[in-house]
């Protein structure tokens, strides 16, 4: 397929999973036409903008950094997960409700980006000896059972019931009741983020040869990591901070796209920043019309999608990843 | 004409000692083989003296400066690296790994500029490439891709060479082109060091043959002074005997083990 024409398509569908997602809901609300006492244009404005900007800002920000983790791990199974940033974040806000720091979005937000910051220098300090995927991907496993290990015992130690339901409910991941302050705060890390990943691609095509070969190229590898690791740690941080953990996404855009985009590293990063984007628009407009009382969560609906895929992509990977 | 050169070169893995004071001269127009048994040092010296890893002691110079105070770029310019791994870990077209060779020369955006398509060009014909060019490399043989990642070493045009064991994976024919290709390098001024096996090969194609033995230089001179069946009994432990081929040229016939 040619470049212009996936990636016109992959504009038009964030295009209408933007406004999918500013429409549906248990009110359907219609584009135009609203008049400016008319409640609904309220809805819009304060509560479906800044949810579709999110949506829009988190699932390009995972859809990215699953490519260019990919391409830097040469491991077709990498997602942001896999670095224990999204963990760290997780935690770094479960300790603000724990805390009972949560009287305003802006503290939940800044201690998990404080988390995110943190998993990202500890990680920097623990692979800064050496450049090796092996190493990296390994201090991130750690990472992030370390991470998961806290949070639970944060959560078993919960002071109140009412702080362990706010918990267990942000865990799931979602996007719903995010406000305008929630995006104004997250949106620019993760513009930052996608602006430091996109400086990688050159780097990541070169390492598709090995790195001893990539470094003879004149490659910097210790540059390369640390836009990874920024990019990654900031913009996947200050997602996580104000969605909770949305899974799976970084793993299944790419793979998706392969196929159609190519499987050069760097001509991967912006058809899955964008499909990554359409993904969660049109997941998180979905995950609203399911019929019950309460909405199913964003995060337990990716992982349902991805945990099956994950699998597949195992079972048809066997082999080749050693 | 660039020469490159090391002196005194130490070099550890962990605890153990790899290269134990290697001293070596990688000269312009010249094929250099490095020879010895596994374990002697032959791809720690490359990557040494591609500037790729970082010694204990010693040093390797370029133009007479040090290749580890080199911008990356202007190394990656200069000195080309071919790695015995003929792994390519996406399954990029073949034109799509030979481009990369330009990566030294290209801004950090944009495209290929016209000397960049023309080496590129010129690199696929020389390695018999061309004719497969969109193929991606997975679908390709081990010499087949072995011929592409050469390709991308001939287009970044490199002053220096050091290519580690570039004949393996190769049928008669190939290796034969290789070697032309390599000679061909040296003919333009390239200062060119493989590591090789073959000893009949080494006789034939270089000018100049460095022997490791333990991380140390056991031999260095011109084939006839270096391919002995003394010397290359006590390094390699096996009897190797010198024939005389119909044109008179030596040929080298390893044996059985010694002692």
């Amino acid at each position: 397929m040619r470049r212009s024409t996936l990636l016109s398509g992959l504009v038009a569908l964030v295009a209408l999973g933007f406004v999918a997602s500013l429409c549906a809901g248990k009110i359907w609300i219609p584009l135009w036409g609203l008049a400016d006492a008319d409640p609904r244009a309220w809805i819009m404005a304060e509560l479906r903008l800044p949810r579709a900007l999110l949506g829009l800002g988190i699932g390009a920000m995972l859809g990215a950094s699953g490519a260019v983790l990919q391409g830097y791990l040469r491991n077709p199974l990498a997602d942001p997960g896999v670095l224990g940033i999204s963990a760290a974040a997780a935690l770094g806000a479960v300790l603000a409700i724990f805390l009972g720091l949560a009287v305003s979005p802006f503290i939940i937000t800044a201690f998990g980006m404080g988390g995110a910051l943190l998993a990202m220098l500890l990680l920097a300090g623990l692979v800064g000896a050496t450049s090796s995927p092996l190493t990296f991907i390994l201090a991130g496993v750690v990472l992030s059972s370390l991470a998961g290990a806290l949070t639970a015992l944060l959560i078993s130690l919960a002071p109140t019931p009412f702080a362990l339901g706010e918990i267990v409910t942000w865990l799931m991941g979602a996007l719903t009741d995010r406000s305008r302050a929630d995006a104004a705060l997250a949106l620019p890390f993760i513009v930052l983020g996608l602006a430091l990943l996109a400086l990688t691609g050159r780097a990541l095509d070169a390492l598709s040869l090995g790195e001893a070969t990539a470094l003879s190229m004149g490659v910097d590898l210790s540059r390369t990591r640390w836009l990874v690791i920024g990019g990654v740690g900031l913009g996947v941080g200050a997602g996580v901070a104000v969605t909770g953990v949305v899974g799976f996404v970084g793993l299944i855009v790419p793979h998706l796209l392969r196929p159609l985009a190519g499987a050069q590293p760097s001509r991967l990063i912006l058809p899955s920043a964008l499909g990554g984007a359409a993904l969660l628009l049109f997941a998180d407009a979905a995950v609203r019309l399911v019929p019950g009382a309460a909405e199913l969560k964003l995060g337990i609906a990716m992982a349902l999608l991805g945990a099956p895929f994950f699998l597949v992509l195992l079972w048809r990977l066997r082999g080749e990843v050693a | 004409m660039s020469a490159l050169s090391a002196t005194s070169l130490v070099l550890r893995r962990g605890r153990r000692l790899v290269l134990d004071g290697v001293s070596a001269t990688i000269a312009p127009g010249c094929v250099t083989a490095i020879l010895g048994p596994n374990g002697a040092g032959k791809s720690s010296l490359l990557l040494a003296m591609a500037g790729l890893l970082p010694v204990a002691s010693g040093s390797v110079l370029l133009d007479g400066r040090p290749v580890r105070q080199l911008s990356p770029r202007e190394r990656g310019r200069r000195i080309g690296y071919l790695a015995q791994s003929a792994d390519v870990h996406w399954d990029l077209s073949v034109e799509a790994v030979v481009t990369l060779g330009r990566h030294p020369h290209r801004g950090a955006f944009g495209g290929l500029s016209a000397a960049d398509a023309a080496a590129i060009a010129r690199a696929m014909a020389l390695t018999d490439v061309a004719g497969f060019a969109e193929r991606p490399v997975k679908q390709l043989s081990g010499g087949e891709r072995a011929r592409v990642l050469l390709a991308r070493l001939v287009a970044g045009e490199p002053q220096a060479v050091l290519a580690d064991e570039p004949l393996a994976n190769l049928d008669l024919a190939h290796q034969a082109d290789s070697i032309a290709l390599f000679r061909a390098l040296a003919a333009s001024g390239a200062a060119v060091a493989l590591v090789l096996h073959d000893l009949s090969l080494v006789q034939r194609v270089a000018d100049r043959v460095l022997l490791l033995h333990e991380g140390r230089v056991a031999a260095e001179g011109t084939p006839d002074a270096v391919l002995l069946p003394d010397t290359l009994a006590a390094v390699y432990g096996v009897r190797v005997d010198v024939l005389a081929g119909p044109g008179g040229e030596r040929l080298l016939a390893p044996g059985g083990r010694l002692g």
